[in-house]
């Protein structure tokens, strides 16, 4: 026969398993479901679980109760076959192909990559570590402006703002470059299951780098784009966003920007908009579309933390109605666990 | 117009929901997970054995008899014996599904699939609305949890052998989430004889034309088979691991019992390891059609508190029905259990008197027999079904396994519930 199973119950369980229907509490507390972005990938289950912490399975997590909400193949049970020889994402050593100063203390790297982790970038929302120095402290999240599985090539951009970034820029033809991550945008749901419909994207400052990836995804899904710049010079994505027809510039520094974006919003009526930018600008976003009548559907770039990407060094944990959120891993709608009201019913 | 909500269109659900409509004018809807009804219903067929046939007629002249009939009309075989059990029919599984689809939508039933339960609001202990895994929010007057006991795929990997892809697909349909504990309501987890976790679901489906010809001619004629096993092959353990405990008999150990129903052959043990089943005169080309060699589905993981009204204890609207409810195997128990439920709900929606079967009846007795036996000794361990073990004995001894239709006929016009459930409230009363 094979082998059986005999799990029994530890102490702890059998305890809270008395047969009686008066044993009932009124009031509990309510333990988050929380969606993951890389369950069923092929980093699940990730160093979160291996450490009885997956956001995702109680069972994981040492509940006596098994009452996840992911509908694919049990992590658990992934956990399981998988332990000890599952993917682990680790830094590699990648070439870089060209460089380019795009001005404003902005570089666009080429980088040579395999074509598995090409493809797998060509997600909304993808992003790598990279870093300049051997030492693991120096890595910095950078989004993938456009990934070419074909060529073995991505690109990448970024600012020279602090250490590790100045640090990139001071190295010569190689980097330390992990991946791929996906995280790098909420509201996932809102870009990658929309078909057919009109959907505007607003990309201003450093998050427009979401842009190609995201635009590529719709376009693919039937939908209409179309797609606001909304930066003081000239953006320097727009060579990775041909396939989109429609395009306007607006200054949205200038008082009269919001107008315009007002107009066109009316004018568009779209599904949803992906607001790639900073907080103000989704705020402002919001009202404006609710103003108009407009039902506010809207994905945003992120500004969380990040400095591992696994969810471990913490630098991503924002705590929301006394729950510790994970923000690298957690998958999350705008608005969704950030304030203290929350938005459950 | 009071909305009535079914969590859970297995055949607990589905008696819930047609008994949920009697009354007054009501929106029942029903909410399925999956794209079929019947849950595990889908892999059964087994009805009338033993105690079942009483419980069946009971239900019957109660008036909810309308998924019996059913059940009846879509049968390959009818009063036949297998080893331990007598006047068995087998229904086909090919045919039952649509058949009560049709008939819960004759009846305008708000059937709305792929339909997943995930969350509940609540408050005061009352139930406000349940969400969806939509992110909707579905609002009610009075819920039903039909939402079962086995699975999801975290507890079929913890306490039996893994996945098995059974016929309640969690891999593609999400797991089934509990409403009662969600709403923090503690429920119990049954343990097997042998110690362990749960029971694992006693039977696998075995593709009639892999197997040999001698073998689909006994299935055609007589609707069963018995092959003996070779000595070597006995595996009397496994018999402890059952969930029916009706069929863990001596003879399901040293045979291979199969049952014809309809498009697969029933095979009455849990998993068997296909090297050795193929080992097996008449069984060398066989292949698994649901089921295999090592796991099948783990269940009683979550019994709700309740009292025999069906009302889950600590939540005022919200009442449970099938192995979510209790201990209990089988198709008929769930029919008997899910109308109860969908009564009582009814009968809180409009206001009226909610009832519990009696326990001159067999429906009445086994729902009492659950509650008490759950407080006894190793209570955990017991499984309640009219065809067989502990129940069965019960059933006999107070004289309430009835074969005679004409007795038990007068019995339930002596209780006075006469077509009970076809009536409305109102018209009883009267």
């Amino acid at each position: 026969m094979y082998s059986e199973s005999n799990h029994r119950m530890t102490p702890d369980e059998s305890a809270s398993l008395t047969p009686s229907g008066k044993n009932v509490r009124t009031a509990r507390e309510r333990v988050p479901r929380l969606k993951c972005i890389d369950a069923g990938s092929d980093y699940c289950p990730c160093h979160l679980a291996e450490a009885g912490e997956c956001i995702v399975c109680s069972v994981i997590r040492g509940d006596a109760e098994c009452s996840c909400d992911w509908t694919g193949t049990c992590i658990l049970a992934q956990n399981r076959w998988l332990l000890g020889h599952g993917f682990r994402r680790e830094s590699r050593r990648v070439e870089i192909l060209s460089r380019e100063d795009v001005g404003q203390g902005t570089e666009i790297l080429h980088i040579r990559t395999p074509p598995k982790q090409a493809s797998q970038l060509t997600r909304p929302g993808s992003f790598v570590f990279v870093r300049g120095r051997p030492e693991g402290c120096y890595d910095t999240p950078l989004a993938v402006v456009k990934a070419f599985p074909g060529r073995r090539e991505i690109v990448l951009a970024y600012t020279r703002l602090g250490p590790k970034t100045k640090t990139l820029a001071a190295c010569k033809n190689e980097i330390w470059l992990r991946g791929p991550y996906w995280n790098g945008i909420l509201g996932h749901q809102l870009v990658e299951s929309v078909h057919g419909e009109r959907v505007i994207l607003i990309l201003s400052g450093m998050a427009q780098v979401c842009g190609p990836n995201i635009a590529r995804t719709l376009l693919r899904n039937g939908n209409k784009v179309s797609i606001i710049y909304g930066t003081k010079g000239y953006p320097f994505v727009a060579p990775y966003l041909q396939e989109v027809p429609a395009a306007y510039f607006i200054n949205l520094a200038r008082p009269s920007g919001w107008r315009e974006i007002r107009s066109l919003l009316q004018q568009l009526r779209p599904y949803c908009v992906f607001s790639g930018g900073n907080d103000e600008q989704h705020a402002l976003l919001k009202k404006n579309m609710t103003d108009l009548a407009l039902e506010p559907r809207i994905a945003t770039s992120k500004t969380h933390k990040m400095c591992c990407g696994e969810g471990i060094c913490g630098a991503c944990i924002t705590v929301a109605d006394g729950v510790q959120i994970r923000t690298c891993k957690t998958r999350l709608a705008p608005g969704e666990w950030q304030s203290n009201e929350g938005t459950r019913p | 117009m009071s909305t009535i909500v079914i969590i859970g269109g297995g055949w607990a659900g589905c008696a819930a929901a047609l008994a949920a409509q009697r009354g007054n004018a009501k929106h029942v809807i029903l909410l399925e997970r999956t794209d079929l009804l019947l849950g595990c219903g889908l892999a059964g067929g087994i009805m009338r054995n033993n105690g079942r046939h009483t419980a069946a007629e009971e239900l019957r002249l109660l008036g909810a008899g309308d998924l019996i009939k059913a059940a009846d009309k879509a049968a390959t075989h009818a009063g036949f014996d297998f080893p331990g059990h007598s006047h068995a029919t087998l229904y086909s599984t090919s045919k039952m599904e649509p058949a009560v689809r049709a008939q819960l939508g004759k009846r305008g039933i708000d059937m709305r699939f792929l339909s997943r339960v995930v969350d509940v609001q609540a408050s005061d202990g009352c139930v406000k609305a349940v969400q969806l895994a939509d992110n909707t929010w579905l609002e009610g007057d009075v819920f039903i949890e039909c939402t079962g006991s086995a699975g999801p795929m975290g507890n079929c990997v913890r306490f039996g052998n893994g996945c098995a892809m059974c016929m309640l697909r969690c891999p593609s349909f999400g797991p089934r989430v509990s409403i009662t504990a969600r709403l923090g309501i503690k429920e119990c987890m049954g343990m097997r004889q042998d110690g362990a976790v749960g029971s694992l679901s006693g039977s696998c489906e075995i593709r009639k034309d892999s197997l040999a010809p001698f073998l689909r001619r006994a299935l055609r004629n007589d609707g069963v088979s018995v092959t003996p096993l070779p000595e070597q092959l006995v595996h009397r353990s496994m018999l402890s691991k059952k969930s029916c405990r009706q069929y863990a008999l001596p003879d399901f150990a040293d045979n291979i019992v199969l049952l014809d129903t309809g498009g697969h052959a029933k095979m009455m043990t849990p998993y068997f390891p296909i090297d050795q089943l193929r080992k097996v005169p008449g069984f060398e080309n066989a292949l698994y059609s649901h089921g295999s060699s090592m796991a099948n589905s783990v269940r009683f993981l979550s019994r709700a508190p309740r009292n025999d009204f069906m009302k889950v204890s600590g939540a005022k609207n919200l009442f449970c029905a099938g192995e979510k409810s209790g201990f209990f195997v089988g198709h008929t128990e769930a029919m008997a259990t899910g109308t109860l439920a969908g009564h009582n709900a009814a009968a809180l929606a409009d206001g009226g008197e909610q009832m519990r079967f009696p326990k001159e009846l067999a429906c009445g007795d086994i729902i009492a027999a659950e509650s008490e036996g759950l407080e006894r000794e190793n209570g955990l361990k017991q499984r309640y079904t009219f065809s067989g073990g502990i129940y069965f004995e019960r059933m006999q001894k107070r004289g309430l396994y009835v074969m005679d239709t004409a007795e038990l006929r007068s019995r339930i016009r002596r209780l006075g519930l006469t077509g009970f459930f076809a009536a409305t409230p109102k018209n009883a009363a009267a």
